[in-house]
């Protein structure tokens, strides 16, 4: 990991290297993050202190993370909330010898959950949402659309999930089951790829005065399923979203002017499960092989019997808690 | 009175008695909340959270198994009912043996 003197003087040299003469100070680092390292950081050009964000990579997520964020962050821009980009460096030649970009710094709250906020702003936050999403699935895609723009991990991709689970053999029975299912009912593919977030939930979204003021966290954007998007949208990660998510499905249809399926859309939110679980196997692992002292990481061993829980409870149709 | 050492009549010293895990996660979460950095706030309530599910009591294997099994058979079968029915037995299973974690906590401090 950097260290904040390292950021300053590496931004602010490499800022000097294209001809501006900046003040840069590191205020905080991220606490959340467990895939890349963000730094708050106020930079000065002369022309007033400006709030940024710098997003570098770590070994685990390597510098394709970055790659995508800065071409999704481009695609996006003036589409849909979220920060401008400032500055960015593709390559590996730079003070910090791997790809960063700096990006505006959003005011408001990061909440964990839904749940976090209280009504009604739940709900208008939620439905703001969708609004957002459709949006997001109007949009050219750019550069994420070509192969290097776009990650080869895609929310939509059963295949990818089913190998690297492979990795963490014996699988839990339940996870067997629920790869075995999606196998057996996988959907066509969709009439329409469009630019997908691929992490589009509460956790990622700034909410300030009961609106979204920006949507974060755009290195698993990718080219896919639009719907994929929409039933990780109210997936709980951690605890269950309350709010009634029919509505807001009718609401999406509305925006986009197409029907949801709602078979595909179950399908995905089955599959959104199984990449939860992926996610605390991966954690919990990385702990126990040593790679990882962060305890976070060990913890979500403890969320797996949760999200496989919750799994089973969607296949068989009865509500999640 | 015998001529034993005290600790062998009372079974074991005091000092030796093991902690009450619960006891431990509640400190940890309360010094937690005491520590000003939210990094270590978080990694603190996550090991709260893994201390109070530590030994607690899971299902055997002599109840697991059969579900697994099931589990298996049905899939084998291309019995869908089948296999969500005993995914859902299994999961719920797995799951009671949880304690409550606040995952705000634990993520973000």
């Amino acid at each position: 990991m950097a260290e904040p003197a390292i950021v300053a003087t590496g931004i602010r040299d490499w800022l000097r290297g294209r001809g501006v003469e900046a003040s840069v100070a590191v205020s905080d680092r991220a606490t959340v993050g467990l895939s890349q390292e963000t730094w708050f950081i106020r930079v000065d050009t002369g022309t007033g202190e400006r709030e940024a964000v710098l997003r570098l990579p770590t070994l685990a997520s390597g510098p394709q993370s970055i790659l995508t964020q800065r071409a999704a962050l481009e695609a996006v821009a003036g589409a849909v909330p979220a920060p401008a980009l400032l500055w960015y460096d593709d390559t590996s030649e730079n003070p910090f010898e791997c790809p960063f970009l700096v990006m505006e710094r959003i005011r408001g709250q990061v909440p964990v959950g839904w749940r976090e906020l209280d009504e009604p702003v739940r709900t208008e936050v939620a439905q703001e949402a969708v609004d957002v999403l459709a949006s997001l699935h109007r949009t050219d895609p750019g550069a994420i659309a070509s192969p290097r723009g776009g990650r080869a991990e895609r929310p939509s991709d059963l295949d990818w999930y089913g190998q690297r689970l492979e990795r963490f053999a014996p699988i839990p029975a339940v996870l067997k089951g629920a790869l075995w299912w999606l196998g057996r009912h996988r959907p066509p593919p969709p009439e329409r790829e469009v630019l997908t977030h691929g992490d589009y939930r509460m956790g990622n979204m700034v909410v300030d005065g009961g609106r979204i003021q920006g949507v974060l966290d755009w290195e698993m954007a990718s080219v896919g399923d639009p719907l994929a998007d929409l039933a990780w949208c109210f997936i709980p990660v951690f605890e269950p979203s309350m709010v009634a998510e029919p509505p807001l499905v009718e609401r999406y249809a509305e925006r986009t002017g197409a029907p949801v399926d709602t078979e595909r859309l179950h399908w995905h939110r089955v599959l959104g499960y199984v990449r939860l679980a992926y996610y605390a196997l991966s954690g919990l692992h990385a702990f126990d092989r040593g790679r990882s002292n962060d305890f976070r990481l060990a913890a979500l061993r403890l969320q797996l019997p949760v999200h496989l829980d919750r799994l089973a409870a969607t296949l068989a149709g009865e509500p999640i808690r | 009175m015998s001529g034993e050492p005290e600790h062998t009549q009372r079974g074991v010293g005091p000092a030796l008695r093991p902690v009450a895990q619960d006891r431990l996660a509640d400190a940890l979460s309360d010094l937690a909340a005491g520590i000003e950095a939210p990094d270590v706030r978080a990694q603190l309530n996550a090991l709260a959270a893994l201390l109070g599910n530590l030994g607690r009591p899971v299902a055997s294997d002599d109840v697991r198994r059969p579900l697994e099994e099931s589990i298996a058979a049905a899939i084998g079968a291309g019995d869908e009912a089948g296999a969500i029915s005993a995914m859902r037995q299994l999961a719920a299973l797995d799951r009671s043996a949880l304690a409550p974690v606040d995952w705000s906590a634990a993520t973000r401090g």
